[in-house]
């Protein structure tokens, strides 16, 4: 990694972690090892949206030409968001691709993805599916990604009792968890449906 | 997984105008046994841009007329359809002649004939446009590089003196030193020299605000710019000897 990056990049840390508003923003960084190519971040689910009282991991990895390019940011912790992919976390924001500016820094990415997830853009999807039943069963989505900031990102909500009865049925044949809600995420928790395309 | 199948994918990735680094990346992903290195691909794609890569070619599509289908269906998303590839351009004469047949029926020694030769043209046809798109790309590119490097020498630059207003690169976040070089934007953001015009190069716009530092805008506010930059200079002696002692 160049100089300018190096020294950029630890400027960069001490101001998202001394910062004081990160009390407020709910947004922190993680240092994973000591040349700064590997960054963890973690986004607080933004209050009113599905993904309020969850904790966010995010992994980002600095490229060598940073800043003149931009890091390359995704979910590490699995969320149903239209922009974001349900099974690899990869993010679809302009501002990581063609619309990065070297002037922009982690902190601000960082809040960006924060705003995404309070504004999601079904028209630029990342996930086909899921970007269809935001636009199509809106309360399905909601409670669908109620239900994920739940089970993966330690939310704190009351569990929807509904789809977790599915979820154990589908467990009761031997399906794992994380793939039997991903399953019946994608299928709107239609059960025949589901154990129909885990078995066929 | 066979050689002839790698020849398969190279020529399907080519075909579909994709470079030699992002087919070996294809292909690896793909093929869990055994993967492709970059140089092997490369060389192939040179063959294929060639022009003359019939003889090549020939062998290659006959080749995979001969093994298992089913195999060729492993490569997953790198070879989605290599078969079916043809059926899918509909101004061809063999899509109207044999649009019933399937993908099996390429086993026909007698489609054999029909496939390679339609196969040849598609992919001489493919060939040329996207060398054609190579060019332009590279045209473009160049040409844009040297304009904006001939832009630069018209962007004010200046060495940085404590009374200026701006204190820190956005770029690299540094204050500026005394006796830094600084570059002026027409939307009068600051930044380092040396930081901002490896930028340019790659964007011509302010890293800062994303206001595009065209050359009109350049050449309506260079004046202006020069000017106020004279101002400083000439009224600076005064102000930064007092400032000193």
């Amino acid at each position: 990694m160049s100089n300018i990056a190096f020294n950029r990049l630890q400027r960069e840390c001490k101001e998202v972690v001394t910062n004081s508003e990160i009390s407020e923003t709910g947004i922190m960084i993680e240092i994973l090892n000591e040349n700064l190519t590997e960054i963890k971040g973690h986004i607080r689910g933004p209050p009113d949206t599905p993904y309020a009282g969850g904790m966010f991991d995010l992994d980002i990895k600095i490229p060598e030409q940073y800043p003149f390019s931009p890091p390359s940011v995704k979910f590490a912790t699995k969320i149903w968001h239209p922009n974001v992919s349900s099974q690899t976390g990869v993010i679809c924001l302009d501002i990581l691709k063609d619309q990065w500016a070297a002037s922009l820094t982690l902190r601000t990415v960082l809040l960006s993805i924060q705003a995404l997830m309070c504004t999601a853009e079904p028209k630029d999807p990342q996930d086909a599916v899921v970007a269809k039943q935001y636009m199509d069963k809106p309360q399905v989505f909601k409670a669908t990604a109620e239900y994920w900031t739940l089970k993966f990102a330690k939310g704190t909500l009351p569990v929807n009792a509904d789809y977790q009865a599915r979820v154990d049925k589908l467990k009761d044949m031997g399906v794992r968890e994380e793939e039997a809600i991903s399953v019946l995420s994608c299928n709107n928790w239609d059960l025949n449906r589901a154990t129909v395309y885990i078995f066929s | 997984m066979e050689k002839v199948h790698f020849f398969a994918c190279f020529l399907y990735e080519s075909m579909l105008g994709r470079s030699a680094t992002e087919t070996t990346e294809n292909i690896n992903r793909a093929s869990a046994e055994r993967g492709a290195s970059r140089k092997t691909v490369q060389q192939w794609f040179t063959k294929f841009a060639c022009g003359d890569a019939s003889l090549e070619e020939k062998k290659v599509v006959e080749g995979i007329l001969k093994v298992d289908h089913h195999k060729t269906k492993e490569m997953g998303n790198c070879l989605p359809s290599l078969f079916g590839f043809s059926r899918q351009h509909d101004e061809t004469p063999m899509r109207r002649s044999r649009s019933s047949e399937n993908a099996m029926s390429f086993t026909n020694p007698a489609m054999m004939q029909t496939s390679s030769s339609y196969v040849n043209q598609l992919y001489q046809h493919n060939v040329i446009r996207q060398r054609q798109a190579e060019e332009r790309g590279k045209e473009i590119d160049e040409a844009k590089k040297n304009r904006i490097r001939g832009l630069l020498d018209q962007i004010p630059a200046d060495v940085f003196r404590g009374d200026m207003a701006s204190t820190e690169c956005a770029i690299c976040m540094i204050d500026f030193e005394p006796g830094e070089r600084i570059r002026f934007l027409p939307c009068m953001h600051s930044f380092h020299q040396e930081c901002v015009d490896e930028w340019l190069l790659k964007s011509f716009t302010c890293p800062s605000c994303l206001e595009p530092v065209d050359s009109t805008i350049l050449s309506s506010l260079t004046a202006h710019n020069m000017q106020s930059l004279h101002q400083i200079t000439s009224s600076s002696p005064s102000t930064s000897s007092s400032a000193k002692h």
